[in-house]
């Protein structure tokens, strides 16, 4: 992991609140960044925000070294700005082998960190369903590709369909808001118990989008539980096995 | 201690600065600049490709406590302006899990470690304070006390990790009552002050609408902290060792020049690593001087594009139409070491 300059080369919005940015990076590392990895960023000499922003990429493109960053409209990011980038952070999402059909499921939570995987798993000829309920089904989809089917609902577990889909799917993500992940996340898994005789490992990943101080480890405010180590978000993260979480 | 703010000689062409009291175990290190407890983990390799470890004078780990410890629940981090509140509960596998893990790298290391002992149970600091002076690979303990600590309490801290360890005890002092403590600290034992723990406050996360409580970092929190080093620094017979929003070379020098023997770093490790290294190599008088104009050393890691444009723009704008009335004097060089003006004066 290293310190390294990248500058924003173009911004798009692409809805209401959202924006996406195209971020030029120099560091050679940063070219291999996978889907569920971040950048910790640092877009200004002033101390607002003091802490490094988790800046998440939604797409890659290799012939130019330009990461697209998908951000809320909260700040105003111009074409040409500097940015300090420290990362990649965290590990990239496993798909399990033999996985041909993905259920991504954004609950109440918007689905930016799906996104990337998504792209991905298209590229590679995999079906991809997604799933966005309370106010993630508020998120813009008209920049997604047609063949991903869109699941709009606003119940936040209860979405129509929900068992037949989680029976079908070969291997699920879910994001939530961290505020109520254990809850949530229980209830996909007991959703899932009752759809599917067994639930096989990392059949179902559950995405923890905390802040992150530090991003390599030291700060330990990243910590989730779980039933052999306790795991860091920035460096074992950001998906972690549902069923091995611990619960409190 | 004031007129020795660093006490200073040349050791293969090194400066050596006792951060401790003077002793069989005073601890000596090169450089006036530390990593705070928590910032850098328990061994810092976390940091190794973001800032040269090489040119700090030590790091102190992470906290460890005799038993393990699990996360806080809840929130950890809230933001808040200029700069952020912090409640991790301390999480650490527990002194003989982190000694086995992080023993050999500490040996191997070239860097001086400081362990954080965390203040439990008298027994407890004193199994933990054994057990780290065992692993031979930390060269001194910084014992960290709760904000609320009572002075009986803190002189049964210092007995405990005296009792386990004859390694040099640093005490880092709570901020809000670091003046009433030092003395006490001082006469029980203590071979250095750290002032101070970071202040603690509670703060509404504005994710889950909860009130968080937990320790406060931030630039603003130096000038707290400088007014209170001068004012322990004055009177203390053994060194103190600032520590609390350093961000810049001069931050760094503030509290030096108040009296304090070396400085220890703590949020700017996370949100500009590479600036812990342009202060370490400041006050280490490893700061390279250059011709105008000349290209930045490669270490210098904000000198990008943008600089180098904004450079060039400087040297080719136009003189000032005429000189400044009046140049200001600088004070003689020699004066200026002697006696340092005190910064203390009007606190």
């Amino acid at each position: 992991m290293r310190e390294s300059k990248a500058i924003i080369e173009r911004t798009r919005r692409i809805g209401p609140n959202w924006q996406h940015l195209a971020l030029a990076v120099e560091d050679t590392a940063l070219a291999q960044i996978a889907p569920g990895q971040s950048l910790l960023v640092r877009a200004t000499d002033s101390r607002d925000p003091y802490l490094r922003e988790n800046w998440v990429p939604v797409g890659f493109d290799p012939e130019v070294n330009v990461l697209q960053i998908e951000h809320p409209i909260n700040r105003h990011y111009g074409a040409g700005d500097a940015v300090s980038v420290i990362g990649p952070i965290g590990l990239g999402f496993e798909i399990m082998p033999g996985a041909n059909h993905l259920l991504l499921i954004a609950q109440d939570y918007p689905p930016t960190r799906l996104i990337f995987l998504m792209m991905q798993a298209i590229e590679n000829g995999l079906a991809v369903t997604l799933v966005l309920t309370g106010i993630a089904s508020r998120y813009p989809i008209a920049a997604l590709p047609p063949v991903v089917e869109v699941v709009h609902s606003e119940e936040i577990v209860a979405w129509p369909g929900n068992k037949e889909m989680l029976q079908w799917a070969h291997q699920v993500f879910v994001i939530t808001s961290p505020v109520f992940a254990e809850e949530r996340y229980r209830a996909v898994q007991e959703l899932a118990r009752d759809a599917r005789q067994a639930l096989p490992d990392r059949f179902l990943s559950g995405i923890f989008d905390l802040t992150i101080p530090c991003g390599t480890g030291a700060c330990q405010a990243c910590m989730v539980r779980t039933r052999q180590n306790d795991g860091l978000v920035c460096l074992s993260g950001p998906a972690f096995d549902l069923a091995k979480l611990k619960r409190s | 201690m004031r007129g020795d703010p660093i006490t200073q000689g040349q050791r293969k062409g090194k400066y050596m600065i006792e951060i401790t009291r003077a002793g069989k175990y005073s601890l000596i290190i090169d450089n006036p600049v530390m990593i705070a407890t928590g910032m850098a983990g328990f061994d810092a390799t976390a940091y190794r490709d973001l800032i040269d470890l090489e040119k700090l004078g030590a790091v102190v780990t992470a906290g460890i406590s005799w038993r393990a410890r699990g996360p806080a629940y809840g929130p950890r981090v809230v933001p808040i302006g200029g700069g952020f509140l912090l409640h991790t509960g301390l999480p650490n596998p527990g002194a003989r899990n982190v000694i086995k893990k992080y023993s050999r790298q500490w040996s191997k290391s070239s860097m001086p470690m400081i362990a954080h002992v965390i203040s439990t149970t008298y027994e407890d600091v004193v199994r933990c304070a054994e057990a780290l002076e065992g692993s031979g690979g930390v060269v001194g303990i910084e014992l960290g006390l709760r904000d609320d600590v009572l002075p009986d309490e803190l002189t049964a801290s210092l007995d405990a990790v005296r009792e386990g360890s004859q390694l040099p005890i640093l005490l880092k002092l709570p901020l809000h009552s670091a003046v009433d403590l030092w003395e006490i600290a001082e006469q029980s034992g203590a071979d250095a002050l750290v002032v101070a723990a970071p202040p603690r406050g509670t703060d509404r996360d504005p994710i889950s609408g909860q009130l968080v409580g937990g320790r406060l970092y931030g630039p603003w929190l130096k000038p707290q902290v400088l007014r209170i080093v001068g004012q322990i620094a004055e009177l203390a017979t053994i060194p103190v060792i600032a520590c609390g929003g350093i961000h810049t070379p001069d931050d760094a020098r503030d509290y030096i020049g108040a009296g304090a023997r070396a400085v220890q770093i703590d949020s700017l490790t996370w949100v500009n690593p590479g600036m812990v290294e342009v202060i370490a190599r400041n006050l280490g008088g490893l700061e390279l001087t250059r011709a105008v104009g000349a290209l930045g050393d490669e270490w210098e890691p904000g000198l990008g594009k943008t600089q180098v444009m904004q450079r060039d723009q400087g040297r080719s704008a136009p003189p000032p139409a005429s000189p400044p009335p009046q140049l200001p004097e600088l004070p003689p060089r020699d004066e200026d070491q002697t006696a340092p003006t005190d910064p203390t004066n009007d606190l």
